[in-house]
């Protein structure tokens, strides 16, 4: 079955605009919605999910069901992509609590901020499956905060609205995360100039 | 945003992955909200709602307000002040309504001042 619409006018329509259409039933107003978002959360998926596609595929269309069936629990007064990625979110720890995964790793309790001399090789060396080597370290929530911040460029408080964290908290997560990535990227920098 | 950040924050937006959202499942999500759609049940012809609204005691202040806005404003209303029949007679000083009984039609009522 192939549905085709003429989506001229809902591209001018805010997304919380258009979940008022498609809480009337309107079919294409779903499918705009699904045109911005579709990608995003794919991303979202496979990266949370330990890059694994098919998960992440049948993530994406449990999570549009969701917002089929549950657009009337949405407040139009709130940001439609907060409300998507803390369903997306809370689907990612349901998962993981499921297969017993909480890969909470020994977090240390601060981490010493070394001057990184080495900062520029840092930069060049930054290859995005380093990055993720990286965060599969950490639990859920750093990697969410990370994701949602610099991928989404969600604000702060957005965040803290999809985690249901406090401000602080959030922005202590981002710079414990930022910090370990630097410093793994540069043992690795080490490592390979030993090699 | 430090170097760092900058430097994170556009590699992971430059980042693509090679495959992307099967077609299959916006076809099965169009398909849902179509069966959604169409579960909508539609009412037509249903009175009785709107008469419920209209005489139940629910939002009484409300109604009684509107209803004395509409009888106010009909007081001054000159379609209701019968003046068929009614000749004004004014000069200088005086204004007085005469009635003209050959205007009269012969259902209406005299008026006599």
């Amino acid at each position: 079955m192939m549905f085709r619409f003429k989506s001229r006018t809902y591209q001018q329509l805010s997304d919380e605009k258009l979940t008022i259409f498609i809480s009337n039933g309107d079919v294409a107003a779903f499918n705009e919605l699904y045109n911005r978002y579709n990608e995003r959360i794919l991303y979202y998926f496979y990266r949370m999910l330990w890059n694994d596609k098919e998960l992440a595929q049948d993530f994406l269309q449990d999570l549009f069901m969701k917002i089929i069936d549950k657009l009337n629990t949405f407040n139009t007064d709130r940001k439609f992509s907060t409300w998507v990625f803390s369903i997306a979110h809370n689907m990612c720890k349901n998962e993981y609590r499921k297969r017993q995964i909480r890969a909470l790793a020994a977090l240390e309790p601060d981490v010493a901020c070394d001057a990184f001399d080495d900062e520029t090789a840092v930069y060049s060396a930054l290859q995005i499956e380093d990055v993720f080597d990286c965060l599969n370290d950490l639990d859920e929530l750093h990697r969410t905060a990370f994701l949602l911040k610099y991928r989404e460029g969600l604000s702060i408080e957005a965040i803290g609205a999809v985690l249901d964290l406090p401000v602080g908290t959030v922005k202590s997560r981002l710079f414990y995360t930022r910090k370990k990535i630097q410093k793994d990227l540069i043992r690795k920098l080490q490592i390979c100039q030993d090699c | 945003m430090d170097k760092f950040e900058k430097s994170i924050s556009s590699t992971l937006q430059n980042d693509k992955l090679d495959f992307a959202a099967n077609p299959a499942i916006r076809e099965r999500l169009l398909y849902r909200m179509q069966l959604k759609t169409s579960q909508t049940v539609v009412h037509k012809n249903q009175f009785v709602p709107m008469f419920n609204r209209q005489f139940f005691a629910t939002n009484v202040i409300w109604k009684i307000g509107v209803a004395a806005i509409i009888l106010l404003s009909s007081i001054g209303y000159e379609h209701f002040i019968k003046t068929d029949g009614v000749i004004k007679v004014v000069d200088s000083t005086q204004s007085i309504g005469l009635t003209d009984s050959s205007t009269i039609q012969f259902n209406d009522t005299l008026n006599f001042n």
